[in-house]
């Protein structure tokens, strides 16, 4: 066998072992991976609704004059989308922490019980879509006055507006 | 002494290429759906493929990080590395090419490690070069008992 063709065949070897490790190890994860891949909207809204996709609506987007009015009269409950670690480097002071992987856990977080009371989301900034993301499963759960902040994270820490870490 | 300067050389750059397969592989396998969100960011790959793609690639990748490593299969996992490198330059130039803004999750949710699409691209065309280089490169005999030839 030439030394081209045993490459190729420890390359099949390597490959085939891949499959039997990625498809057994996935199995045994505590949240195995879907064979059919969803977007994170898609895995969002069909976590908290069957029918989500269909009730669910646009949420109102904020500028950040009616963001930070909002804030500073206490008028709704920040609700930060970012990973847990950005988070902890900073966030937007009396937010609370919904990643859009734990959005099923909002019915058990105490700030979010009453239905109606106003939620601003934001994440990072305006590239990012979590925010649009958590707040469309926030109103698919039931919550009515659900609007996104789109400037997010960049724009209110780069404007001096008050943090907390 | 150049032939043994040469042999130091090319054993850190397959240390290093070793590294980085095994880095990357590592921190998807911690984090496989962000790895199948970097791989649908592409927007090239039809849905029923990107998660069986995210289960198993890690794990080549690992194993060609460790078979670069390995005297006896280090042809290989080279020749491997080669095809990898080729896949992520032609990914970041397409995605370049439609203006597509990707993170491709190769390094799990590290931001730090995270690039934009142009960095993402030189980044691959790199490690393509690293990895042809390494590939292409047969060690001299003479040189395979130096000081930093890997033992057999």
């Amino acid at each position: 066998m030439s030394w081209v063709a045993r490459d190729i065949a420890l390359i099949a070897a390597a490959f085939a072992a891949s499959v039997v490790l990625g498809i057994s190890t996935n199995v045994l994860r505590r949240v195995p991976l879907p064979m059919l891949y969803k977007n994170p909207e898609a895995r969002v809204l069909s976590a908290v609704s069957p029918a989500a996709a269909i009730t669910s609506g646009e949420p109102e987007v904020l500028e950040y004059k009616v963001a930070v009015q909002t804030w500073k009269a206490s008028a709704a409950l920040f609700v930060d989308a970012r990973n847990p670690p950005f988070f902890e480097e900073g966030h937007i002071p009396r937010s609370i922490n919904l990643p859009r992987d734990s959005i099923v856990q909002a019915g058990s977080i105490a700030a979010l019980a009453d239905k109606a009371r106003p939620l601003v989301v934001y994440c990072s900034g305006e590239d990012c879509d979590d925010s649009r993301i958590v707040a469309k499963g926030l109103l698919a759960m039931g919550y009515s006055k659900v609007s996104v902040y789109s400037g997010g994270w960049e724009e209110w820490s780069a404007s001096g507006s008050p943090v907390e870490k | 002494m150049v032939g043994i300067r040469l042999a130091c050389g090319k054993m850190i750059l397959r240390i290093l290429i070793a590294l980085i397969f095994l880095v990357a592989g590592v921190l998807k396998l911690r984090d496989p759906l962000a790895f199948s969100d970097g791989i649908a960011a592409f927007q090239i790959f039809p849905a029923w493929i990107i998660n069986p793609m995210a289960m198993i690639l890690p794990y080549f990748e690992i194993l060609t990080g460790l078979g670069v490593l390995s005297r006896r299969t280090r042809s290989a996992a080279a020749l491997a590395a080669c095809g990898l490198s080729a896949c992520f330059v032609v990914l970041y130039a397409s995605a370049l090419a439609r203006g597509l803004d990707v993170t491709c999750g190769c390094f799990g949710k590290w931001e730090i490690l995270q690039a934009s699409t142009r960095v993402g691209f030189v980044r691959a065309v790199v490690l393509l070069g690293l990895s042809v280089w390494i590939y292409l490169s047969r060690m001299p005999e003479k040189w395979r008992d130096g000081r930093c030839a890997v033992p057999r």
